[in-house]
């Protein structure tokens, strides 16, 4: 049911970009576009300092929706030193998110206490609020302007402009702006800038190897830059899997301790 | 040929003068190109292993000299108005375009890891605005838990807290500084204290300083040399001629730094004042030869008199003028600082300046303006006289006597010579009551230290870091290192880990332990990084865990303090790590200040060997007599003994600064003793008696050696004046070398004569 409406409107949408749209209507396609009710995905997180050494993580992810708030779990596979290590996240739409950790070395899980949302994400170039929005762009953040329309690797985007509303959010977002280049057909973002609280470029986020997997248009590799540190993180997505069944018990430190 | 070259200059005395501003613009043209460096790091030659070793560190740790900002409260911080202040000066200051983006690290800034019955926390010590009593109480007892954050972001008496703000690039550090003062000034007040302090301050400071320095200095000498001259001829042209010659120095030294891209260093303020005190010595000798001639010979033409003074004065200037390069040059070439290397080449080169246009610039413009008689020199009797005569009685009646004196002096100043000290801290490079200084004592009194010594571990194979063999025998290090005396603190990853560990069992005060596993220790970064940015342990670890710095905090910037503790750290890390794979380096701050005042150690002595033996030499070939050339140079040795016991008994350092003023007192005290020994020597050919010779010598020469004295005194002086004290004191010693070489040259030098030969 929830899907139909969701595919409902984001028909109506594309019926309405037709008549040009503004910039209100693209954010609510964006967000509108559906992302899947459950997910099973492998995870590589290849990061390169800025003397181009570089770590390679891969991990294991699951992700199921229970309305609009989502529970997650990732497995550490490699380097063999963390393989195991896990981390379960509860994200709720209006408490704080719940996190918890299981470190093999010493067979224990314990609860962390949750991230901010401009918090650096595992240590990589995105902030927490970047991979839990996974692409949406929050209407209670920022204010929206339509800058134009340009090419993004050969494909139609709008380029977006978003101010963060006050100083307070771009505090926490760590954001005083962003650029977004969206893609007029399917409404997935090929590429974001960021900028930080001083208005300085910090980032820029650019996704590549999109395809539809399950009916879902799905990025599989997600490239960011650090302008400022000149660090890279690249996430690069495979084995994804929207149909195959997620099972709430996966969801608990039982199975944080169990590795799967 | 002389004779020919000096009647042109006078026959075209427009020409000349139009030649030489044009050559003067076309040097003075490079001086736009010149960039100030105020950094520590430019006393050190590029290549230099410690310098070498910190930009490893740098390109490593992105380890560079950071802004601290020290927020004191002597009622101690941990109240809602001083920690108010903390995070809104944090946040104020991370806006800041010169600081790096999360290049803030503060109490708000910096996050607090403790263990719960059932987790673990991480957040920032100060949340947000408006922290409550008991929210400050509780951010106290996290401290208290957080050994890695004592000493380092809070004093052990809890009575400062520290805003460390990185930045993205030094070369700002003087605009940032001047930011910074701006914003913490009103802050101030009502029990708290705000100071800029650290390496990145120091820099920015002394940036502001040099300015402040040159728009003064430099003017006042002119003005000084300016009275000078008056009072030595009491005329307007005698005043305004050597003032080209000036001109012509100043702008050919400066210049040629500018074309050859060399920097403007904190010592470099010095040599336009040197140059203006060295450059007038020549014209007041020409002056007052000319004024002589006028009188003696008042038949002569204007040009027929300048064209004599000339081949009378062009031998003896033409030899100070190298013995003054000399001096120079022994600085240059035994120096292994840049700015030292560069002073010396370049005030050689302003020094030859000079001479040139003494010998061009002047004359033309003696001719063509026709200088008035001066009204000293109208008759024969002149103001000195009864002074001259005196002392001339003195000298050749008791020669003896002034020998022995002289010889006691030497011997005091010998005693005072063994009880000199080779020393050196940055910090007294400013005045004790300077902000800079004050913001230092209080991080190096409360802190661990502002002063750092890195010791860079190598274990070559990615995630060796994680080896408990390798985490034991770095943290048995920093247990070492923190017996030795002035080192307040070491960090290193593994108090990271340590914290974690105890975090990850209940806050238990006995889990305050390393990992014991390699697979622990790694997944405890792992867990670490989940709350943290790409680059935050970048500044203590590489990024393949195969490389880690151990950061060791001293509270003495002095070299003799310096220098036990990295002797004691190389002798630990050669016989605990220097074996096999792990490797262990010494690099930092410290490490970089250390070698550049050992440098002095080296050199200084024997550019004082160098310098003296130069003027020897040259004295040997103008005299061509061994023993006047040993006469000649006794003097000096004289003069630079006794301010080596001038330092020695008073306690000040053989420094930086200080090390400077040998070479360049022997360069120009020798000057003092060759005009001496040269006109004692042409008056012994007449027939005079030992009391008539020192009389005619003080009379005429003496006087002009008198004046030129006094302007080098007056022109190294000037930088007593200065705000930079190494150069308040380098002026001075160089100003005492100046007139004790006066004084030993016009004493000595003619008694020793008169011994040598009696009455005729």
């Amino acid at each position: 049911m929830q899907n139909i409406i969701k595919k409902t409107v984001l028909l109506s949408l594309v019926v309405s970009s037709l008549w040009s749209m503004n910039a209100v209507e693209i954010v609510d396609s964006v967000n509108a576009r559906d992302d899947g009710e459950r997910v099973t995905r492998a995870l590589k997180m290849e990061l390169t300092d800025k003397h181009g050494k570089k770590r390679v993580q891969e991990t294991i992810y699951f992700r199921k929706y229970y309305g609009k708030d989502k529970k997650s779990i990732m497995f550490y596979k490699k380097p063999k030193r963390v393989k195991g290590t896990g981390f379960l996240t509860y994200d709720y739409v209006d408490k704080e998110d719940e996190q918890w950790l299981y470190l093999p070395a010493l067979r224990k899980v314990r609860r962390v206490s949750s991230s901010d949302r401009g918090d650096w994400f595992l240590g990589t170039d995105f902030s927490y609020e970047d991979i839990k929005k996974e692409g949406k762009i929050s209407k209670d953040d920022y204010s929206f302007k339509l800058l134009g329309e340009e090419k993004v690797d050969g494909h139609e985007v709008y380029k977006l402009e978003s101010l963060t509303k006050n100083e307070l959010i771009a505090d926490e977002l760590g954001y005083s702006k962003l650029i977004t280049y969206i893609d007029k057909n399917i409404f997935i973002t090929r590429k974001v800038l960021f900028y930080d609280t001083r208005g300085e470029l910090l980032k820029t986020l650019t996704s590549t190897d999109i395809a539809k997997i399950d009916g879902i248009w799905t990025i599989r590799h997600m490239h960011m830059k650090n302008h400022q540190n000149s660090h890279v993180s690249d996430f690069y997505f495979s084995n994804i899997d929207y149909k195959k069944e997620v099972k709430d018990n996966l969801f608990t430190s039982g199975s944080l301790k169990r590795g799967k | 040929m002389k004779r020919i070259f000096f009647e042109k200059v006078v026959k075209h005395p427009l020409k000349v003068t139009l030649v030489g501003f044009i050559l003067i613009a076309l040097f003075a043209i490079g001086i736009k190109n010149i960039v100030k460096d105020t950094t520590a790091d430019a006393f050190i030659p590029k290549g230099d292993s410690a310098l070498v070793n910190k930009d490893k560190l740098i390109k490593l740790f992105g380890l560079d000299d950071p802004m601290v900002i020290v927020v004191e409260d002597k009622k101690g911080v941990f109240n809602p108005k001083t920690l108010d202040i903390v995070y809104k000066l944090s946040k104020e200051i991370q806006k800041l375009p010169e600081v790096k983006n999360d290049g803030i690290t503060s109490l708000s800034r910096q996050k607090n890891i403790y263990g719960v019955a059932d987790g673990m926390e991480v957040e920032y010590f100060i949340q947000h605005a408006n922290t409550s009593k008991k929210e400050a109480t509780n951010i106290s007892l996290s401290i208290d838990n957080f050994p890695l954050m004592q000493g380092t972001l809070v004093s052990e008496d809890k009575k400062a807290t520290l805003i460390i703000a990185d930045l993205k690039n030094t070369k700002t550090s003087e605009t940032l500084y001047k930011k910074l003062l701006n914003i913490t000034a009103k802050y101030n007040g009502n029990g708290v204290k705000i100071y800029v302090a650290g390496e990145g301050a120091v820099s920015g400071y002394m940036a502001a300083y040099i300015d402040h320095d040159a728009s003064r200095l430099n003017p006042v000498a002119a003005i000084v040399i300016m009275i000078v001259l008056f009072i030595a001829f009491r005329r307007i042209g005698a005043v305004m001629l050597p003032n080209l010659v000036i001109l012509g120095a100043v702008g050919v030294a400066l210049g040629s730094m500018g074309h050859n891209g060399v920097s403007f260093f904190v010592i470099t303020n010095a040599l336009p004042v040197v140059l203006i005190g060295i450059s007038v010595a020549d014209s007041i000798h020409i002056l007052s030869t000319y004024y002589q001639r006028r009188r003696d010979y008042d038949q002569e033409s204007h040009e027929d008199a300048v064209v004599e003074t000339m081949l009378e004065m062009w031998a003896p200037i033409g030899l100070t003028t190298l013995t003054t390069m000399a001096g120079f040059l022994g600085l240059s070439i035994s120096s292994v600082m840049p700015p030292m290397i560069y002073f010396g080449i370049f005030a050689m080169l302003g020094v030859a300046a000079a001479w040139f246009f003494t010998i061009t610039l002047l004359p033309a413009l003696m001719a063509k303006l026709q200088l008035k008689q001066s009204p000293l020199f109208m008759k024969k009797k002149q103001g000195l006289n009864s002074f001259a005569k005196f002392t001339a009685n003195i000298v050749s009646s008791h020669p003896k006597q002034v020998i022995f004196i002289a010889l006691v002096l030497a011997a005091i100043s010998l005693l005072g010579f063994s009880k000199l000290i080779i020393n050196e801290d940055r910090i007294t490079t400013f005045h004790a009551d300077e902000p800079i200084v004050k913001a230092d004592r209080v991080i190096n009194t409360h802190f661990n230290g502002s002063h750092y010594l890195d010791i860079l571990v190598d274990t070559s194979k990615e995630e060796g870091l994680f080896e408990p063999d390798v985490m034991k025998k770095i943290e048995a290090f920093q247990m070492y290192v923190k017996t030795l005396p002035h080192v307040k603190g070491a960090v290193a990853y593994t108090d990271y880990l340590k914290q974690m560990n105890r975090a990850l069992n209940e806050n238990r005060n006995d889990m305050y332990t390393l990992p014991t596993s390699a697979d622990a220790a790694a997944q405890y970064f792992l867990i670490y990084s989940s709350s943290a940015s790409s680059d935050d342990f970048e500044d203590i670890l590489d990024y393949e865990y195969k490389q880690a710095n151990i950061r060791v905090y001293l509270d003495s910037g002095e070299y003799i303090n310096e220098k036990v503790v990295i002797h004691k750290t190389q002798k630990y890390l050669d016989e605990h790590f220097n074996k096999g794979n792990l490797q262990a380096l010494v690099s930092g701050r410290v490490n970089v200040d250390y070698h550049w005042v050992a440098g002095i150690e080296s050199s200084h002595f024997k550019s004082v060997g160098i310098s003296l033996t130069l003027v020897f030499l040259m004295a040997l070939i103008s005299f061509r007599k061994l023993s006047i050339a040993l006469l000649v140079t006794t003097p000096v040795i004289l003069s630079i003994l006794t301010i080596y016991g001038v330092m020695g008994f008073s306690g000040i350092w053989l420094g930086v600064g200080t090390s400077m003023f040998a070479s360049i007192a022997i360069g120009l005290g020798i000057d003092f003793a060759i005009h001496t020994a040269e006109r004692m020597h042409s008056l012994e050919n007449k027939t005079l008696s030992a009391n008539a010779r020192v009389y005619a010598l003080y009379s005429g020469t003496g006087r002009a050696l008198f004046f030129n004295a006094i302007a080098l005194m007056f022109g190294f002086g000037v930088l007593v004046t200065s705000k930079v004290v190494s150069l308040v004191k380098f002026g001075s010693l160089v100003a005492v070398a100046i007139s004790s070489s006066f004084i030993f040259s016009l004493l000595l030098i003619p008694a020793v004569m008169i011994l040598i030969k009696k009455d005729k």
